[in-house]
C-alpha cells in the first residue's frame, strides 16, 4: 500500500498538570509565618555592608555574609513607594492555575517604608493612567482566618 | 544572640502546593496524521516500511532510526500481535488515565518488526506471559489518538 497524502493533519489536545508542593525553607517560611500571624512584612539586613533582603534571605546578595540573627530583622511597610510597574494588556495562560490571565493585570515594584528593598507584587489599580511613579501604595492584607503562609496572604498593594 | 536555627526550630514549616498546568496542541506530523486518520476511520494500524533495512516500523516514523532513509512506503499490518514484553503499573502518577493496577504492553504486531505499546485487557494480571498472543480491542467512538485503540487483550486460547 502506498502512502497517499492525507489532508488532515491531526492535532492533539493534551494537558499537562503537575502537582507539587515548595518548601518555602528556614527564611521564606519565618517570613511567610510572619505575614499569615502578625500581618507584617520582615526584611533583613547585612550587618557587614548593610544591604536588605525582603523576603529575608540567609546570606547577603552583595558581599555574601551570613545574616544569621533573627532579631535583627526589621519591620517594613505596609506603605511603600512605587519604584516601577506595569500593565499587562494581553492575556496569557497562568501555568499555576492553567487559566487565562485576567486583564488588565498590574504589577508594581515597590519600595517599602522602612528599608530600600524592592518588593514585586499586584497592584490594585489597573489603569496606567492612575498609576505613577514614586506614588504612595499600601498592602492589603486578605482577613487573618483566611491567611495561607503564602505571598498572596498580601492581596494587592492599594494606591493611597 | 539567638541563630536563626535556634530560632525556628520548633516552628512551623512552611510548605505550599502548587500546580503547573499547561493545555497545549501536539501536530503528529504528516506521517503520523495518516496513522491516526486510519485508525479512526478505519480501524487499521498502520507502519512504514524502510528501503534499506526492510523492517516495518510501528508507529510510523517519517526516518528509519537504523539507517536514517526517508520512509514513506505505509504497510497494513494486522492488528494482532505478540507479547514481547510487559510491566504492571501500580502506582498513580497525577498524570495518569487509568485505575492501577493494570498493565503495559509492548506488542509486536503481525508484519511489522518493532514493538508498539499499549495497555493490556481482559486479562489476568498473573496469567500474562511473554509470547502470548494478543489482539487491539477498538473504541466504538474513535477519536483520531493512540486510545482508539481500547486495549490489547489476549486471543483465546493463548493463555
Amino acid at each position: 500500500m502506498q502512502q497517499k497524502t492525507t489532508d488532515e493533519l491531526i492535532t492533539q489536545e493534551m494537558l499537562l498538570k503537575i502537582p507539587y508542593r515548595w518548601a518555602a525553607g528556614e527564611y521564606v517560611g519565618e517570613f511567610l509565618r510572619e505575614l499569615r500571624h502578625s500581618g507584617r512584612i520582615y526584611a533583613n539586613k547585612c550587618p557587614k555592608c548593610g544591604r536588605f533582603r525582603c523576603p529575608p534571605a540567609p546570606v547577603c546578595s552583595r558581599c555574601h555574609t551570613r545574616m544569621e540573627e533573627r532579631e535583627k530583622w526589621v519591620e517594613v511597610g505596609p506603605r511603600g513607594t512605587l519604584l516601577a510597574f506595569f500593565v499587562a494588556e494581553q492575556s496569557f495562560l497562568v501555568p499555576t492555575t492553567g487559566d487565562m490571565l485576567e486583564i488588565p493585570f498590574s504589577v508594581g515594584v515597590i519600595w517599602p517604608d522602612g528599608a530600600p528593598v524592592a518588593l514585586w507584587h499586584k497592584l490594585e489599580e489597573t489603569n496606567p493612567d492612575k498609576i505613577k511613579v514614586g506614588m504612595r501604595v499600601e498592602a492589603v492584607f486578605k482577613p487573618e482566618e483566611q491567611r495561607q503562609a503564602n505571598i498572596f496572604d498580601i492581596l494587592y498593594f492599594k494606591t493611597v | 544572640m539567638k541563630k536563626m536555627g535556634q530560632e525556628t526550630a520548633n516552628k512551623e514549616p512552611i510548605v505550599t502546593p502548587g500546580w503547573i498546568i499547561m493545555p497545549y496542541r501536539y501536530s503528529v506530523g504528516a506521517l503520523a496524521s495518516k496513522f491516526f486518520v486510519e485508525l479512526r476511520d478505519n480501524k487499521r494500524i498502520i507502519g512504514v516500511r524502510c528501503s534499506e533495512c526492510n523492517r516495518v516500523i510501528v508507529p510510523p516514523r517519517s526516518v528509519c532510526n537504523k539507517c536514517f532513509r526517508k520512509l514513506h512506503e505505509c504497510v497494513e499490518l494486522d492488528c494482532k500481535g505478540t507479547l514481547l514484553t510487559y510491566t504492571i503499573v501500580h502506582y498513580t502518577p497525577s498524570c495518569e488515565w487509568l485505575k492501577p493496577p493494570f498493565a503495559y504492553g509492548i506488542i509486536q504486531l503481525d508484519g511489522a518488526d518493532t514493538g508498539f505499546t499499549h495497555v493490556l485487557g481482559e486479562v489476568d494480571l498473573d496469567n500474562i506471559r511473554i509470547g502470548m498472543r494478543v489482539e487491539a480491542m477498538f473504541k466504538d467512538k474513535r477519536q483520531g489518538n493512540i486510545l482508539d485503540i481500547q486495549y490489547f487483550r489476549p486471543l483465546a486460547g493463548s493463555l
